[in-house]
Parts: structure tokens; C-alpha cells; sequence
């Protein structure tokens, strides 16, 4: 298996529907995915993550722009020559062909011997735990069942670049923990490049090594999950990712790697590596996480409790303060002070917590 | 469009695929069309009205028209009373052995044109058994208006009983449940909710038995007598007295009525079925099991079903007999005929059907993949040619044949390409649509995944499309070749010494008054037809059982009964 690299370069992607009106469901997409690389697409319904995955699989014209594979552009190979693997949303297993007959469907394409595509389905049956299922037809298999004969059907072909859309969106919440982490054993153990389309935020964050956040067809940001929970770019990046309070405001000084931002409450300090993107007088936004929220009953009380939730792991608040809502979390709430509705509060930012986009 | 083009340009088998069926359905279908359209225009190379000023301006083929819209009235509105009749039994009323009527049903779509017709003949013709022998009547005349309302009535209300049956069984009995719990009675309840729900299916009903009734030519030309209609009148100026003219003029009046009324019928299928919006039957409806009434419904029921039954079963036994009316003894005769003298029809017919039904049917299997799941220039153009295929009449199709195909470059008369494709654009739309509304049924990724893994064009349709719609395809299959078989009003214009086919040599029969033997070539296509379907179910059992894709089990024969229901509004004819 040789796995390949991945690039988009200006990627787009026009719709003509029958009264000859355009829609752009991919703008201006550029991305470069590494050999063995887990990347995951990521947004809101309807904002061109499904369109990009088949564009890249072939099904799709692009209407402007390139991809490339390795060093190959692989605009005049037909989807049925790409080396790409695709496991589908629905799975699309042929229902007349039973479980080794799908799993073979591709390599008997490939004119392999018997013996040889006994050799390559084993390993990948028992890697998927399918043996007792081999003569079952599809509509026999539970969906989770079903879901390993797509991901087995894919692998066998030994693909330079894996594809998935929204692969585990049929699976009820515990099998999908379950498949998800097996997705991720088996790609790592294989070394394949994986692109995964998902709007799961959890799915995206527990099994990408970098995440491509889409809107309405273009790249918010891409990053590695943590960077971007904590280092969204774009205000929209850091309210899809996660959850997250906007404190809106000017930037009134900087540093090198420091903002200050000017707000109608107080005026925050906030780290920032990318500072000189800003510059003074700037409208912006200090995203708060619920986390980096403290409470406490010290100093000035500049908060006001609206609604106290305890839900055992945490307790959550709503605040007013000065006139504006925040939501908080505190966790492990057993072994700290508890406020409740009406209490008045101290409330400061985990500095290191906070962080500032552009409005 | 640029990508579309760009695509098929990518695709070359695609390529190829879309531009030889769209040139086939260009030459067998839109180019005829213009030909009848032209040639009804012109007369000595000369163009003028005088085509349809002879149509409307009084003399005999105006009476012919108006003669097929009043056989045409009365055929449907007493098709659709009976039908409606029998549907409302059907889905009201517990009756025995239910099955009875589904098998009435399929009937006229897998039986020769004019077995009715045919029986009529021998029950109430010169010598009749009822007229003559029962009743003593003589000269006894069922040839004319009266003969063809009774045939045609018989032979049609089972597709409108298709229609309605599916109606009244997709009202939901909640909706009636409700207004009986209101307080109404049984009547009322029938009078403000089942009939008014049942308004678009009778409308249905009606518009398709009247496309067929004009449309027919069987019947018309068995036992029409000096009852003259549109499409023997076609057949007339164009065969026997060669005013192409006229019978062109007279062809594209007749397709210009069948493709309104198929469109106001489209419509009110897609618009007006309030039914279906009142979704899924909730619960199953409690059927009337006992009463005075219900025993009144079965009893008319089963009356006329025997009545159909005994018309049918009456030509098998008019083959064994001497000659009917004066001499009722046994007979191998007519057979010994047919396997000599008439051996050829028989040889030809199956010959160039067997030839027909593989390539119709898979053509209407790829074509109506093209439709529903490729995207490319000019798709629009070939589902608007496929769509009007299922309006034009046989009659239509075969004077068309004769204008467009007797010259070069496409001087094909006379040999067996015309008769083969004539066969293939009579079964066509069937096989279309039953192809296309299974396509809708599978989910495109199934296909993509087989492209994906390596599968081309072709290979994605040979491994996966094909054996999914399977049961579509063998219905198509069998269709063609029923159709094929028991064709008559596009192919009586074709048949030439080279190649004469059976229902051609019933009606030559017919003619010359020997209903013995007609009656022989007519208890053979209906055993070749009993075998095909048989064959058909078969088929679909061996294919089927692994997997369900259509979620009731259905039998070959309903599949084929309600895809012809559904798209063959001329084809009987
Ligand atoms: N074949 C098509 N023709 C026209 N418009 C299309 C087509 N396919 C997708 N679109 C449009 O392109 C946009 C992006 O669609 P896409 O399927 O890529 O979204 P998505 O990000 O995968 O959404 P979801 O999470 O709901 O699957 C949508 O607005 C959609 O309506
Ligand atoms: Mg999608």
C-alpha cells in the first residue's frame, strides 16, 4: 500500500440547476493533505464538505482549479481509475452479493487470482472481525455489521487515499465511539491517508490529525483539533467548534504576542501569538470558553448568578455581567463553592483561556 | 453544460451509449412523427389543406372520426362504471378466491387484440351459438356499434379496474372511519368521502380506456362491420385506396387527441391524487363480510368475471370445431392448417419477437438508466421522445413506418428491421417505466461504489444496475415479447410477403369468414403468452428470493399487470 498525498488547489465547484441559475457549493479550496495524514471536513449541512469528497473520488467536474495526488493531477482520470477508496454514508453495499463477494468486488475488477484475493480479503476480514458473517447477504447484517463489510471493502483495495462520508452518522451513539476508534487503529496501523467528512465535532476532534473547518463552501481554518479549539481564526470557527461566549470590543494596545482589548466591561488582556494580524482600533471579539470562567466571592463582585445547574460532573451557570450573558462551566462542583440563582459574584478570566478573532 | 459535455467526452461508451439511442429514437420515433406531419401536408409535392379539409369536411373520414369519439365515450364511462364496481368490491368487501380478478385483469394486456372480438363473433355472429342456436335468431349481426361497445367494453374496464383498485386501496379508511363516527351512514359516507377521493382515479380510468378505445384497431377491423373508426380508416386510405394524404392528416388527428389526452392524464395522476396526501393506509380497512349487499356485489362480480372468462375460453374451444354454428363436431383441422399452410406466420412471429425482446428490453432498461441517473446534453430532448412514444398510437406508428422508410436513405420496408423495431417502440414505454421507477427505488451510491472500486460504465451496469432492477427487466422482457407476438395495428402496415406475422393471418382469417382457423392461430398465442408468463414468474422467483427489493413479494405477472396499468395507455390497440 502506498499512501498518497493529497492537494487542492483553488478548488471550485458550480451547481447549474434546470433554470440556468449557479450555485457555488465550493469556493476557491486549497489544501494540502499529507501522505498518512487523518484530515477531516468539518461545518455546518450544506456548506460543500460532501461535494469536495467527491470531487476528490471523481464523481464530480471540478469547475475551476486542480487536484493532485502524489505529484499526478488527476483531472482526466475517470473515477473508476483513481486510486482512492470510498466508504459511503448510506455504505452502498451491493444488497445481491454477499458479504466476501462484496469485499472481493473491486480486486476481482483488478483480474487478481483466486489465491491472491483470498490473501488480501483474510487479513482485512479478521482485522474487521467478519468471518462468520462471509455468506451473509447485506440485508442480514446489523448496521454496524454492515458499516465494517463498507470499511473492509475500501481497505482491500489498498488505496492511496481513503475517503469517508459521514461513514457513522447511521449508527447509534455507544457502536459509534466504537467504529470510530477502530477507524482511527486501523489507519494509523496501515498508514493511509484518510479524509473524512463529518459535521460531528467530537467525531472530527477524536479522530483527525487536522481538522478543515468549511463554511458555505471555503476553508474557515485548518489546524490540528486543539489548535483549533483554542485558536480559532474566525469567529465562526470558535462558535462551531465547542461552545463560546463573545465579548465584543476594540483592541486598544499591542504587544508582540499580547492584545489588549477594550471592552463596554472592563478592558481584557489576552496572549496572543498572532498579535500583529491586529492592529489598534480594530473591532474584534475575545472568544471566552465556559472554562475559563472563575467564579469566586472575593474582590469586587461584578457578576450577577441568573441560573445555577448542577449535572454532576459540572455545574453550570448563567451569568449576567454588566449586561451581558455568559455561560460558564465549573467542573468537579463537589469540592468547591456552589453559587445559586441571585448570588453575586466575582467573575475573572483563566487568562491563558482567552483568546481574540476578528469580528 | 459545458461540464456535461466535458463528461461525455471523458466517457466515451457513454458517449457512444447516448448518441446511438438517441439517434435510434430520433429515426424510429421523431423522424416517422415529422414524416406523418409532413406527408399530411403534402399531396403530388405540393402542399396544401386538402388532407385535412377532407378530415373534417364531412365525407367518410370525418364520420370516422366522429364515430371513434362516440364508441370512445360510451366505451369508457361504461368501462369505468364496471370497474369502479369491481374495485369497490374488491377493496370493500371480503370476497372469495379475491384472486380471480387480479388474473381478469392481466388479461387484455397479455391476450391477442381481438380474442373478445373473436368470441363475440362466434356467440352472437351469423350462426351464433347464442343468437342462432339459443335463440333461433337468424342473420343475427354483431358487427357494428354494438359489437364494438360490447367488446371493447369487456376487453378495457380490467384496466381501468387496475386504476381504481389502487385508488380505493390507498384511501385511507381512517378518513372514512371518521366521517362514519360523525354520524353518517354507510351511504352517505360513500357519497361525501370515498367517491369525491376517488374522483381523480375515475378521471383516470376514463381518459385511459378512452386513448385505447380510440386508438384500437383489432376489434374495429374483426367485428366493426360498417361501424367505420379513425384507425381502420388509416389503415384504409393508406393500404387500401394510397391517399397518403389523407390518411396521414387522419393519423395526426388521431395522435394529436391520444397525446392531449394522455397529458391531461399525466396531469391528473401528478396533481389532483389527493390521495396520497393523506399518506400510508393507517390501519387495515374492516372489509364487509356479511349482508344482503355484499352478497348482491359478489354475485354481479362474479357474474361478469365468468362472463370474461367464458369470452376467452370460448376461441380454445371454436379451434376444434368443425365449423361453427352448422357443424359442432370435433376438429383437428384448423391446427393442421395453421402447422402448414399458416406454419410461416407462426415461424416469422416468433422468430422476429424472439429477436425483438432482448434488445427492447434492454434497451428500455438503458435507457431509463440514462434518464434517471446520468447527466448530459440533450437528456431533456430523449425523455421528451421516450415520453411520447407511450402516446402514440399503433395505427400512428405504422402509417409513419411506411412514409418514413420507403425511400432512401432509410429504405427498410418490407424487411424484418421494420417490424423489429416497430415491435420495440410498441413495448418500449412499458419497459421504460417499470425500469425507471425501480431505478428511483436503489440509492446512487450503490452505483458509485462500484465505480469507485474500479467498475466502468459498462461493467457498473452489467454487475450492479441490471441485476437490482431485475425484476423490472424481466418484465420488460416478457412485455416486449407479449407485446411482439399479438401486435397488429402498427405491424398490418409492414407485413409484406417476406414476412407475414400470426395476428396479421387472424384478421386475413377473420376476412374470409374461416373463424375456425383464426381461432386455431388465436389459442396459440395465447398458450405462447401463458408460457412466456409462466417463464416470467419463474424468473422473478429464482432472482428475487435471495433479496426483496420491492417490499411486497409480487409475482411476475402483477409487476407486468401494473406497469402496463401504469404506462400503456395505446398499446392494446
Ligand atoms: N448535484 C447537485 N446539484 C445542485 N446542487 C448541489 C448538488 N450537490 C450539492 N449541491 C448543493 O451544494 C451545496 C453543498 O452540498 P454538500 O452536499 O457538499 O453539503 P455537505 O456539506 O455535505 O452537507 P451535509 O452535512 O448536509 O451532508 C448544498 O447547498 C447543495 O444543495
Ligand atoms: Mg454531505
Amino acid at each position: 500500500m502506498s499512501a498518497k498525498s493529497v492537494k487542492l488547489e483553488n478548488v471550485t465547484k458550480q451547481f447549474t440547476d434546470d433554470e440556468g441559475k449557479v450555485m457555488t457549493a465550493v469556493k476557491e479550496v486549497s489544501l494540502h493533505i499529507e501522505k498518512g495524514e487523518f484530515a477531516t471536513l468539518l461545518g455546518p449541512s450544506g456548506c460543500g464538505k460532501t461535494t469536495t469528497l467527491r470531487m476528490i473520488a471523481g464523481f464530480e467536474e471540478l469547475s475551476n482549479g486542480a487536484i493532485m495526488f502524489g505529484e499526478d493531477n488527476v483531472q482526466n482520470i475517470p473515477a473508476n481509475k483513481r486510486d482512492c477508496t470510498m466508504v459511503f454514508q448510506s455504505y452502498a453495499l451491493f444488497p445481491h452479493m454477499s458479504v466476501y463477494e462484496n469485499i472481493c468486488y473491486g480486486l476481482k475488477l483488478k483480474k487478481l487470482s483466486k489465491s491472491e484475493i483470498e490473501k488480501r480479503v483474510t487479513p482485512i476480514m479478521d482485522i474487521m472481525n467478519l468471518h462468520v458473517n462471509k455468506n451473509r447477504m447485506p440485508n442480514q447484517l446489523s448496521g454496524g455489521q454492515q458499516q465494517r463489510v463498507a470499511l473492509a471493502r475500501a481497505l482491500v483495495m489498498e488505496p492511496g487515499v481513503l475517503l469517508f462520508d459521514e461513514p457513522l452518522s447511521n449508527l447509534d451513539a455507544k457502536l459509534r465511539i466504537t467504529m470510530r476508534d477502530e477507524i482511527r487503529r486501523i489507519q494509523k496501523e496501515l498508514g493511509i491517508t484518510a479524509i473524512y467528512v463529518t459535521h460531528d465535532q467530537s467525531e472530527a476532534m477524536s479522530l483527525s490529525d487536522r481538522i478543515v473547518v468549511m463554511n458555505e463552501g471555503r476553508i474557515e481554518q485548518v489546524g490540528p483539533p486543539m489548535e483549533i479549539y483554542q485558536k480559532p481564526k474566525t469567529k465562526f470557527v470558535s462558535d462551531f467548534i465547542g461552545t463560546a461566549n463573545f465579548l465584543g470590543g476594540v483592541v486598544d494596545k499591542k504587544d508582540s504576542d499580547r492584545l489588549f482589548v477594550k471592552t463596554k466591561q472592563t478592558t481584557i488582556e489576552v496572549l496572543q501569538k498572532d498579535a500583529d494580524t491586529f492592529h489598534e482600533g480594530q473591532s474584534v471579539s475575545v472568544v471566552v470558553r465556559p472554562e475559563a470562567i472563575n467564579l469566586s466571592k472575593e474582590g469586587t463582585e461584578s457578576a450577577k448568578v441568573l441560573k445555577s445547574v448542577f449535572m454532576g460532573q459540572i455545574q453550570e451557570y448563567e451569568l449576567d455581567f454588566n449586561g451581558i450573558q455568559l455561560y460558564a462551566v465549573v467542573a468537579d462542583p463537589g469540592g468547591k463553592e456552589v453559587y445559586y440563582d441571585g448570588d453575586s459574584v466575582n467573575l475573572t478570566f483563566s487568562q491563558r483561556s482567552l483568546h481574540v478573532v476578528p469580528a | 453544460m459545458k461540464e456535461n459535455i466535458r463528461k461525455l467526452v471523458k466517457q466515451p461508451l457513454l458517449l457512444i451509449l447516448v448518441v446511438l439511442i438517441m439517434l435510434t429514437l430520433i429515426i424510429f420515433i421523431a423522424f416517422p412523427m415529422f414524416q406523418i406531419f409532413l406527408s399530411s401536408f403534402l399531396s403530388n409535392g405540393e402542399i396544401n389543406w386538402q388532407g385535412y379539409e377532407r378530415v373534417f369536411a364531412g365525407g367518410q373520414l370525418t364520420s370516422a372520426l366522429t364515430n371513434s369519439l362516440v364508441l370512445a365515450i360510451i366505451v369508457s364511462i361504461l368501462s369505468t362504471a364496471i370497474a369502479y364496481f369491481f374495485a369497490y368490491t374488491f377493496a370493500y368487501i371480503e370476497v372469495p378466491f379475491k384472486k380471480i380478478f387480479n388474473g381478469i385483469a392481466i388479461l387484455p394486456v397479455i391476450s391477442p387484440p381481438f380474442v373478445i372480438a373473436l368470441s363475440a363473433i362466434l356467440l352472437f355472429g351469423r350462426g351464433g351459438f347464442i343468437s342462432e342456436t339459443l335463440l333461433g335468431i337468424e342473420n343475427a349481426n354483431i358487427y357494428g356499434l354494438h359489437g364494438l361497445i360490447l367488446v371493447q367494453t369487456l376487453t378495457y374496464f380490467p384496466v381501468a379496474f387496475l386504476v381504481l383498485a389502487g385508488l380505493l386501496r390507498s384511501i385511507s379508511p381512517s378518513l372514512e372511519e371518521a366521517s362514519d363516527n360523525l354520524g353518517s351512514t354507510k351511504w352517505q359516507t360513500f357519497k361525501k368521502v370515498t367517491l369525491p377521493l376517488s374522483v381523480p382515479g375515475i378521471g383516470n380510468a376514463f381518459l385511459l380506456v378512452f386513448i385505447q378505445s380510440m386508438a384500437d384497431f383489432g376489434n374495429p377491423m374483426t367485428i366493426g362491420g360498417d361501424y367505420n373508426t379513425v384507425a381502420r380508416e388509416i389503415y384504409m386510405q393508406a393500404v387500401g385506396s394510397y391517399n397518403m394524404q389523407a390518411g396521414a392528416a387522419l393519423a395526426m388527428v388521431l395522435l394529436t387527441v391520444t397525446v392531449i389526452l394522455y397529458a391531461v392524464q399525466k396531469f391528473w395522476v401528478g396533481k389532483k391524487s389527493y390521495v396520497t396526501v393523506t399518506g400510508k393506509p393507517t390501519s387495515a380497512r374492516k372489509m364487509v363480510s356479511k349482508g344482503v349487499f355484499r352478497r348482491i356485489m359478489i354475485g354481479i362480480c362474479y357474474g361478469l368475471s365468468a362472463t370474461v372468462i367464458l369470452f376467452y375460453i370460448l376461441v380454445p374451444i371454436g379451434s376444434f370445431i368443425q365449423l361453427w354454428g352448422v357443424n359442432y363436431s370435433f376438429t383437428l383441422d384448423h391446427y393442421s392448417y395453421v402447422f402448414s399452410i399458416g406454419q410461416k406466420a407462426v415461424v416469422d412471429t416468433l422468430q422476429l419477437s424472439i429477436i425483438a425482446t432482448p434488445i427492447g428490453g434492454l434497451f428500455a432498461m438503458i435507457l431509463a438508466f440514462l434518464i434517471v441517473r446520468k447527466r448530459f446534453a440533450g437528456k431533456k430532448l430523449m425523455e421528451g421522445i421516450s415520453m411520447l412514444s407511450i402516446a402514440i398510437p399503433g395505427t400512428v406508428i405504422g402509417i409513419s413506418y411506411i412514409l418514413a422508410f420507403n425511400q432512401a436513405p432509410l429504405a427498410i420496408t418490407g424487411t424484418a428491421l421494420i417490424i423489429i423495431a416497430a415491435f420495440i417502440v410498441r413495448a418500449m414505454p412499458v419497459g421504460i417505466r417499470s425500469g425507471i421507477t425501480s431505478l428511483q427505488q436503489i440509492d446512487p451510491s450503490i452505483e458509485e461504489a462500484a465505480t469507485n472500486l474500479g467498475a466502468s460504465g459498462s461493467k457498473t451496469f452489467f454487475s450492479i444496475v441490471l441485476p437490482l432492477i431485475r425484476p423490472a427487466f424481466f418484465s420488460s422482457l416478457v412485455y416486449t415479447f407479449v407485446k411482439s407476438m399479438t401486435a397488429m395495428s402498427a405491424v398490418i402496415f409492414l407485413v409484406s410477403a417476406r414476412y407475414n406475422l400470426i395476428t396479421a393471418s387472424i384478421l386475413a382469417q377473420v376476412e374470409s369468414g374461416r373463424i375456425g382457423v383464426a381461432s386455431a392461430y388465436c389459442t396459440l398465442l395465447i398458450i405462447l403468452m401463458i408460457a412466456a408468463m409462466l417463464v416470467l414468474n419463474g424468473l422473478t422467483a429464482l432472482f428475487t428470493g435471495k433479496w426483496k427489493l420491492r417490499k411486497d413479494k409480487q409475482t411476475g405477472a402483477e409487476i407486468i399487470s401494473k406497469d402496463a396499468a401504469n404506462a400503456d395507455s395505446v398499446n392494446a390497440a
